[in-house]
């Protein structure tokens, strides 16, 4: 480090360490700002009302991503479920079956073209939104 | 606190606000020798308070970044908002001598905690040209004559140290501590107000 660096880093240590601990101490960081000419009461009610309101744009934020990446497991979900139900070979029991979905025997024989689809494609839905989870660690 | 248990009631958010709104100011606001002295209301189009919540809302959209060991929740707010600073300055169409931040934002994991991270970007505000070495040269003097004032200055521009880890390296008082502390205070605003320290473009 050449001389110049050297004085230059050991005043930022000085000015970094005083404001560093003034702002972690909550009596003196008060007293500081005080004499700053702030109101301190104000400044920490104006600043929670902000952090509040930051709080619920970040969760809207989040659910709504969340909404965006279900509908886009639902499309794709609809996609394969068409195809598998277009497929000359395939059979609903035999899916449900292999993909181990408990359901009434009784009830599936009563059950309609739509209804099967639908069926389907929810389970279509939970299976690629568990592969993705697992895929991020979650 | 533990990371593991963020939850947005847990965390002290008064001490949050007014912790780094000082950090804030005492860097920036009320000191014409850092940043220039066009400070007073507006930094680079915004309120220095709104810089602020753009650091507390970085460091909640992105809270599995901190890491307790590396130094407190305020240490590390006020890293954030130091390198939103640097950052909005670095995108400025009238800094026309270099956009490359990289400097500063590589290698931050490898640093042991945020009071050492965040150096080179309080470095970074201070331009080269300034005479520094005359600076802590009048400081140096201007401290020599109380040894309380001297340790306190030490420990800070020699070894970075906080204000507990200098209560135990030098056996002083919380209330000598302190009051030394004001006295050096006083002495850096005097002598520091004797140089224009024009800021930096990154």
């Amino acid at each position: 480090m050449s001389q110049l660096s050297k004085h230059k880093s050991e005043f930022a240590k000085l000015i970094n360490t005083d404001a560093q601990d003034t702002s972690n101490d909550f009596t003196s960081a008060k007293e500081f700002l005080t004499q700053e000419g702030v109101n301190v009461d104000r400044l920490i009610s104006d600043g929670l009302k902000r952090i509040k309101k930051m709080q619920l744009q970040v969760e809207a934020e989040k659910n709504r991503s969340a909404m965006l990446s279900l509908d886009k497991y639902v499309d794709r979900a609809k996609e394969m479920a068409r195809q598998l139900l277009q497929s000359p070979t395939f059979s609903f029991l035999d899916y449900l079956k292999g993909e181990q979905v408990v359901a009434s025997f009784s009830n599936l024989q009563k059950l309609t073209d739509e209804e099967k689809l639908s069926i389907i494609e929810k389970h279509i839905t939970l299976k690629l939104q568990k592969e993705a989870g697992e895929s991020n660690g979650f | 606190m533990d990371q593991e248990n963020f939850d947005f009631n847990a965390i002290k958010w008064d001490e949050v606000i007014v912790g780094v709104e000082t950090f804030a100011r005492k860097l920036l606001k009320s000191k014409k020798w850092f940043r220039g002295d066009n400070t007073e209301i507006y930094l680079k189009g915004k309120e220095l308070n709104d810089y602020v919540h753009d650091a507390i809302e970085l460091f909640w959209k992105n809270k599995e970044k901190y890491n307790p060991h590396r130094g407190t929740l305020i240490n590390f707010i006020n890293y954030y908002f130091l390198r939103l600073l640097i950052h909005k300055d670095s995108i400025e169409d009238e800094n026309k001598e270099t956009k490359d931040t990289s400097l500063y934002f590589d290698n931050d994991e490898a640093r042991s905690d945020y009071m050492e991270s965040i150096l080179p970007y309080v470095e970074a505000f201070f331009d080269e040209d300034v005479d520094f070495k005359k600076i802590m040269a009048e400081l140096e003097e201007g401290v020599n004559h109380e040894l309380i004032v001297e340790q306190i200055f030490l420990g800070r521009s020699g070894f970075g140290l906080k204000r507990r880890e200098i209560i135990k390296e030098f056996g002083m008082t919380e209330s000598e501590y302190d009051n030394g502390n004001r006295r050096l205070q006083t002495i850096i605003n005097r002598i520091t107000s004797k140089y224009n320290i024009r800021p930096i473009k990154l």
